[in-house]
């Protein structure tokens, strides 16, 4: 075990002008299957650490696995070495400062740490079964559970301390139709905070159902089309494109097109994006930042007005501000501003509703090469690997293998115009269903 | 170089405990990463990860477990875990064999004449801060980021049925990105540069010529527009032929996905699954590749033909999934790090070259884009589904066989089954690119890989644009 207190004084003896170490400690209980069985059973222990240090306006830093092949003691040399090398950088403020936290009740569950491989394994084998039972023409690919337990512990230079422990679950299953000489295929990944949370009957109902739907997947026409994300989607889009345009530091750094755009309208009045870290059943939600700063909730955007970016410690002093508790970064590693928790507030249609007031569309479930969407440009595009064409409020057939593309910051501002009720959050957003007006679609 | 524990002893106890195969890999990684944004070093980072993980069969049933301490009780530890998890799911497990292999006992290092590690701090800083500042020279660049990668890898792999191999690799690269605006228009272009070698490789590129030609990619960038969806013929250079040919194929011919029924290449092997003159190898050891002699299980990475002649004449292989398909195994069981099991992984993944010369590609095209891969941002398959697609950057439109205007947002997408038959024309020269900055996903790992191939013309590949 490291002392870490003892740690910070010693780099103060060595040279730093202030240290911000952090240690995580995890343990990782995982069960994968092929097809029918499992194949893989893994249990994996971790311990790390990361110092992070300033010299005077000059920074460093390093980390590493805690084994008795790294000395620590050479590690804070390293990082201290690195830091008299660097050339000075004058907005630099020191290690962030007021470390505190938000006790979030429930971002540790008991009975998830505990869960057992033979726990995990039964509930894979029962996903099996629930997609072999759904219909003959099905057969599982893969099924994967996770679950993790992690303490992390940061300690800074000014005798501030901060401290928390964490559960989540990561679930993935993939599903395989075969009928005659149509086959088709559809798979979910889903990030849970409790083993609990796991529905795992409704969950493999749902990637079967869609797993035969996919039996009559096919391309469509090249044209104009409504689109429709699915919550899911949607908030991994906006993970790509508007996660990275509200930080302050792309937007100090001169690569944000959001930059001098506060206080005006960026979006139509009835999009909000509200940071809510603090409700546990959500997987961005925490307790502190990467800093050691207590995460806040605000609006990033009220009724389409941008009311404010995303700071950490540095970005914030930049601008004679206080952090909002948004930074992240490795261990060891200077962090930038990142979304904990950013909710696309919902509006009133059912998803249903959603799709009858649809005449011509599609509805975009699944989605390769989204994250290649470029915030700064605002081009964003993917290529649609399980959805379905809609037609006169109605859903016609699976579709697959064609691409979407739009302007992000046009469809913010004129183009999506139904959200729906029922969030769905990914890692570090979440969203309800939308639809997005008169996209284009590239396939035959 | 720290010592490692001595593993062979654990073999023997994970024996003792009722494995009948052990495979224990102790890896160390050391990475630095320096970044200068805007000619300031926002960050300069230095890792040194190592740990063990222990794979065990178990009455046929597998067990993973992985710990970074190292003392024996530790590791003792960690074998018990393993031992423990394969038990837990006995009998709802596969039972795994493994496919023989003679068993390799080497220690091989890469090629490097100078560690990057013992290169003084100020003369990398030196290098990222003048090619930073030689891509801000040109007037409408909004933002500039240059970053240095300089890894060392080392795997140790013993298993109990004799295996002994230890592979150290340098790998060292350098990227950097431009941000051009014009009238509330905004863009980026990136370019990289990496090799498996020591920092002569760093020293004797001219990095400020790299960063001042994607400075001024990104000023035509930002004035130019989209094409208009559809399908087109695209000529690709050969960093977006590496691309391609990595997610449109080479991910659908992992073992694993065939085995597990995920991909729509399986039960294909002798079947025409591209144009006659298209071959696809996956090699361990090729010039401007990922240097990868040996598998995370200690078997030799050779030369892989997947496609000959336009014939699926293979797949990639661990040698559990080399059992299970009946073939021999090829050397590529991969693990992210001693956090994770092996799976089955491309190395260096290439079409083989053919015989025209780059204008001849563009020649016979009336109207089309050449795809530079300059800002191309990486890629993504669906190999059940069929269907993949990657974002490629700067391209240039093809007008009566000459190239005519810069376009941006380009992203290509297509159907695995169909690229490779539309493939119409192979360049003479074959080139191989890696990178210390990425690599491919899968399972959640990530790993170092190469790509590449030859200039090479496509057909009907659907482009997304306005």
């Amino acid at each position: 075990m490291i002392d870490v207190e003892s740690l910070v004084k010693r780099a103060e003896d060595l040279g730093a002008s202030d240290v911000r170490i952090t240690v995580i400690k995890s343990k990782r209980k995982s069960v994968s299957s092929v097809g029918e069985k499992i194949y893989q059973s893994n249990v994996v222990t971790s311990y790390n650490i990361g110092i992070f240090v300033s010299v005077g306006k000059r920074i460093g830093g390093t980390s590493a696995t805690v084994n008795e092949l790294v000395n620590v003691e050479d590690l804070l040399l390293k990082a201290i070495k690195i830091a008299k090398n660097s050339p000075e950088d004058k907005d630099w403020p020191g290690i962030a400062r007021g470390l505190s936290k938000v006790s979030i009740s429930g971002v540790h569950d008991k009975k998830t740490a505990e869960t057992t491989i033979e726990g995990l394994a039964d509930a894979v084998m029962r996903s099996c079964e629930l997609v072999t039972s759904y219909d003959k023409r099905l057969k599982p690919i893969s099924t994967g559970i996770a679950v993790i337990e992690s303490e992390t512990k940061i300690v800074n230079s000014y005798d501030e301390s901060v401290s928390s422990a964490e559960t989540s679950v990561m679930f993935s299953a993939s599903v395989k139709s075969k009928d005659g000489i149509k086959e088709g295929s559809y798979g979910e990944y889903r990030i849970f905070r409790r083993i609990d949370d796991i529905r795992l009957e409704d969950l493999m109902e749902n990637i079967s159902r869609r797993a035969l739907d996919a039996l009559d997947a096919r391309q469509i026409g090249t044209g104009s089309y409504d689109l429709v994300f699915e919550g899911l989607l949607f908030s991994r889009v906006l993970e790509v494109m508007l996660g990275p345009a509200i930080s302050a530091y792309n937007v100090q750094m001169n690569r944000s097109p959001l930059k001098d755009m506060l206080e005006s309208e960026i979006a139509a009045d009835h999009i909000s994006f509200v940071e809510r870290p603090h409700e546990a059943q959500y997987p961005g939600a925490r307790e502190f930042d990467s800093e050691g700063i207590a995460t806040k909730t605000f609006h990033v955007v009220e009724k389409g007005v941008l009311r404010s970016f995303i700071y950490d410690y540095y970005t914030a002093s930049k601008e004679g501000r206080e952090s909002t508790g948004n930074a992240w970064g490795g261990l060891g590693q200077r962090t930038t501003p990142g979304p904990n928790n950013i909710v696309l507030m919902p509006g009133d249609a059912t998803e249903d509703e959603i799709i009858e007031e649809t005449k011509h569309g599609v509805l975009i479930c699944t989605s390769i090469g989204y994250w290649l969407s470029n915030y700064i440009s605002g081009q964003l595009n993917g290529t649609i690997s399980h959805g379905y064409l809609i037609e006169n409020g109605e859903i016609k057939h699976a579709v697959k293998g064609v691409a979407f593309s739009d302007n992000f910051y046009e469809v913010l501002k004129s183009k999506l115009d139904l959200i729906g009720k029922k969030l769905i959050p990914s890692s570090r957003m979440a969203s309800p269903m939308v639809r997005i007006r008169g996209s284009t679609i590239a396939g035959l | 170089m720290a010592e490692i524990p001595d593993l062979e002893k654990f073999l023997t106890y994970a024996e003792k405990l009722g494995a009948e195969h052990v495979t224990i890999r102790f890896n160390n990684t050391k990475y630095e990463l320096i970044s200068v944004v805007n000619g300031v070093v926002s960050e300069y980072t230095y890792t040194d990860m190592s740990g063990i993980g222990v794979s065990v069969l178990v009455g046929k049933s597998p067990g993973f477990s992985s710990t970074n301490s190292l003392d024996d009780n530790s590791i003792k530890k960690a074998v018990e875990e393993a031992v423990n998890a394969a038990r837990a799911v006995k009998g709802k497990s596969y039972e795994i064999e493994l496919a023989d292999v003679k068993a390799a006992k080497d220690k091989v290092v890469g090629p490097y004449k100078v560690c990057p590690f013992d290169i003084d701090e100020k003369e990398k800083i030196e290098i990222l801060m003048d090619t930073n500042k030689a891509a801000r020279e040109l007037d409408g660049i909004k933002s500039t980021t240059t970053r240095l990668g300089l890894e060392l890898d080392r795997r140790v792999i013993v298993s109990n049925d004799g295996i002994n191999v230890e592979v150290t690799t340098r790998l060292v690269g350098l990227s950097h990105i431009s941000v051009a605006g014009e009238a509330g228009s905004m863009e980026r272009v990136w370019d990289s540069r990496s090799q498996s070698a020591g920092f002569e490789f760093i020293k004797s590129q001219n990095w400020n010529e790299m960063a001042m030609k994607v400075s001024k990619m990104a000023l035509e960038l930002v004035k130019a527009s989209a094409p208009k969806a559809g399908k087109y013929t695209v000529v690709l250079h050969p960093d977006v032929v590496g691309l391609l040919i990595h997610e449109a194929f080479g991910h659908a011919s992992e073992g694993d996905t065939v085995y597990a029924n995920a991909s729509v290449l399986a039960n294909r092997i002798g079947e025409e699954v591209a144009a006659r003159e298209v071959s696809v190898v996956d090699e361990g050891v090729i010039e401007g590749g990922y240097f990868f002699p040996y598998d995370d299980e200690g078997v030799p990475k050779g030369k892989t033909y997947i496609v000959k002649d336009g014939k699926l004449t293979g797949y990639l292989t661990s040698r559990a999934v080399a059992k299970v398909l009946n073939m021999s195994p090829t050397g590529n069981a991969r693990a992210q790090d001693f956090r994770n099991q092996v799976l089955v992984r491309q190395t260096n993944y290439y079409i083989e070259p053919g015989d025209m010369s780059f204008e001849e590609l563009l020649e016979d095209v009336d109207y089309g884009i050449y795809i530079t891969g300059k800002g191309a941002g990486g890629g993504e398959v669906n190999p059940a589904a069929g269907t993949f697609t990657f974002g490629v950057g700067y391209s240039r439109l093809i007008r009566d066989g000459e190239l005519a205007e810069p376009v941006r947002g380009v992203t290509l997408t297509g159907m695995i089954l169909d690229v490779l038959k539309n493939v119409d024309g192979l360049g003479k020269s074959l080139e191989i690119r890696t990178s210390v900055f990425g690599g491919c996903g899968k399972g959640g790992q990530r790993v170092r890989v190469g790509d590449g191939g030859p200039y090479v013309r496509v057909r009907n590949m659907i482009v997304g644009g306005r």
